[in-house]
């Protein structure tokens, strides 16, 4: 029997498809005609479509991609313009991924592990030429060409990784643990690993992913060393959903599920957040099955106990942010709420930037978020947001592990911030 | 300029599917309606190269996508003249779809995408990691937010539906 939420969908598509009506394909044939008549402007328009993105796309959003407002009960999201207190822009310098021997127009997909070992994966299709629009580049599939690089200043400079085997036609997720170690899972294949910079690879089923593809899903998530599955479960299984269970446990990676083990739901429909600060607290955030506060669990002794911490009245889930010390704690609200803890109780902030998500909240310390939505990249400083001049707006903001802030822009340009510390003119290098 | 072999099944089987998850994603049933069309539109101009593919269908779904997620919809000469091609009025969506669709706007855009894919697009995360270009368990997240977050509402959907 279908669960609950698959038998919605369906229900959904049954009663909806026969709302769209297609043209009859003889008028397809028509419009294509015309099309092609037309190719020259209709690319002109195109390529000013593409540059005038960034600012329409801000009237176009409906759904929350307007600027931040300021709510009445909590302290103001300011813009740049027109604020006695705007932040100097900060200095952004560019760096190309240049491969040599590789064509500047590969598109690359860039993972760092920290402010100077950096992965790239560029691959280039046949149909990427002058007269292929965006979306034909996009596909290819098993014609494209693969090649993998790595960087050891920051995206400087990039090497050839040449100890790899063809990865052409590959769909690839890389987990990336440092500037030595980097898994490639092949989706549908294998994993292929290196552990000496790409000098040599040894091959993985995909029943047994490397333990190094492991961690470097549990560091990129903040939960350093330890994750949370259903019991059995592969972490990293192939072409298919998660798996689906009543409660999924929390294990340290390498030895297995850790005892005692906190009050856990099942996925996905209970998800868990797992946090490992670096004070040594263990943080937990589970999300309500119905409507309701979110679960939040602390172990403050290595694992040993586990204590819920009520959650704020008003909270429906989401996110956990810590600072780099593990000292300040913040909780995001599904509706742009903010919380502190302080003296071991919530206390609300000023709201989150319209469509910010966990994903896009960095804690730098000292009292100080980072957050990212469409519009860019907002600095919480004093109880107030301010948008920090220069930034574009960033779908992922990151903290790597020595502080450095990683993130990319809708674009696919990356964007890394080296160094430590809550400077607000810290610099950011745009990687493209 | 005859319809080529394989694109008409390919059309009918694929279009009404395609619009119906733009739609559950953008909540907007005319748009939906005009990316799926625009969406095949491509795929007819490329059909030569496309129909090539292990996966035609997927490629049409991919555009599809992109246009929706980038909302960069071009109002090209081919949308234009097809807009004046439709036939006849279809009835909009009853509000039984809509609750659903309101339930979804609720969530953030990529949850939303994760989600849509995932139940009526029936695809797995890696094949939606594939399309958007990002990891697998980036998705994976995405789609396990976007679930424990639609939960709540699809009690309130299902009985909205029965009463319909």
């Amino acid at each position: 029997m279908p669960e609950p939420m698959d038998q919605t969908f369906a229900d959904f598509a049954a009663r909806t498809a026969g709302t769209f009506r297609a043209v009859p394909v003889e008028a397809v044939a028509s419009a294509v005609r015309r099309r092609r008549r037309t190719r020259h402007g209709a690319l002109a328009a195109l390529a000013l479509a593409a540059i005038i993105a960034p600012v329409t796309l801000l009237n176009l959003g409906g759904r929350g991609e307007t600027p931040p407002v300021v709510t009445p009960s909590t302290p103001a999201v300011t813009s740049p313009s027109g604020s006695p207190s705007a932040a100097p822009a900060p200095v952004v310098e560019t760096r190309a991924v240049q491969v040599p021997g590789v064509a500047p127009d590969f598109p690359a997909t860039v993972v760092f592990t920290d402010a100077e070992h950096g992965w790239a994966l560029l691959v280039g299709c046949p149909s990427r030429a002058p007269a292929c629009d965006q979306d034909d580049c996009v596909q290819a599939g098993h014609t494209c060409t693969a090649v993998l690089a790595r960087t050891g200043d920051g995206g400087r400079t990039w090497h050839r990784v040449t100890g790899v085997p063809s990865l052409d036609g590959k769909v690839i997720n890389l987990y990336a643990l440092d500037g030595q170690t980097i898994a490639l899972h092949l989706i549908k294949e294998k994993f292929l690993l290196t552990r000496d910079g790409g000098a040599t690879f040894t091959t993985h089923p995909l029943s047994a992913p490397p333990q190094e593809a492991v961690l470097a899903d549990a560091r990129a998530h903040g939960h350093e060393g330890y994750g949370l599955a259903c019991p059995g479960a592969v972490t990293f299984e192939d072409g298919a959903s998660a798996p689906e269970c009543e409660r999924v446990q929390l294990y340290k990676i390498g030895s297995g599920p850790v005892v005692p083990q906190p009050q856990l739901g099942g996925n996905p429909n209970r998800a868990s957040s797992l946090h490992r600060g670096l004070d040594g607290r263990f943080w937990l955030l589970t999300s309500p099955e119905h409507e309701g506060a979110p679960r939040i669990q602390l172990s403050e002794d290595g694992l040993r106990s586990w204590r819920q911490l009520p959650a704020p009245a008003q909270a429906t889930a989401f996110g956990l942010v810590l600072s780099p010390d593990g000292a300040e704690v913040w909780l995001t609200g599904n509706t742009q709420q903010l919380w502190r803890l302080v003296g071991g109780a919530w206390q609300r902030q000023a709201d989150l930037p319209a469509e910010t998500q966990p994903h896009q909240v960095v804690a730098l310390g000292g009292g100080i978020l980072l957050a990212g939505n469409p519009s860019g990249v907002w600095r919480l400083q004093d109880g107030v947001f301010t948008q920090v001049p220069g930034l574009p707006g960033l779908g992922i903001l990151t903290r790597l592990p020595d502080g450095t802030l990683f993130g990319y822009d809708d674009n696919g340009r990356k964007w890394l911030s080296p160094g430590t510390g809550n400077a607000a003119d810290r610099p950011w290098i745009k990687i493209f | 300029m005859s319809p080529p072999t394989g694109f008409t099944e390919l059309y009918a089987t694929h279009f009404q599917r395609l619009a119906t998850q733009l739609y559950a994603y953008l909540g907007d049933h005319a748009e939906a309606q005009d990316l799926a069309q625009e969406a095949f539109c491509r795929a007819f101009d490329r059909w030569h190269r496309i129909s090539a593919y292990d996966d035609p269908a997927g490629w049409v779904r991919r555009v599809a996508w992109n246009l929706a997620t980038s909302r960069l919809r071009r109002r090209a000469t081919a949308l234009r003249y097809l807009s004046r091609q439709r036939e006849e009025h279809v009835a909009g969506p009853e509000p039984d779809r809509v609750a659903l669709v309101e339930a979804l706007a609720k969530l953030p855009a990529r949850h939303r995408l994760a989600v849509v894919l995932h139940h009526l697009g029936q695809l797995s995360t890696a094949e939606i990691a594939e399309q958007q270009g990002v990891a697998e368990g980036t998705v994976r997240s995405w789609l396990s937010r976007g679930r424990a977050a639609l939960a709540a509402h699809v009690s309130d959907v299902r009985e909205e539906s029965s009463r319909a």
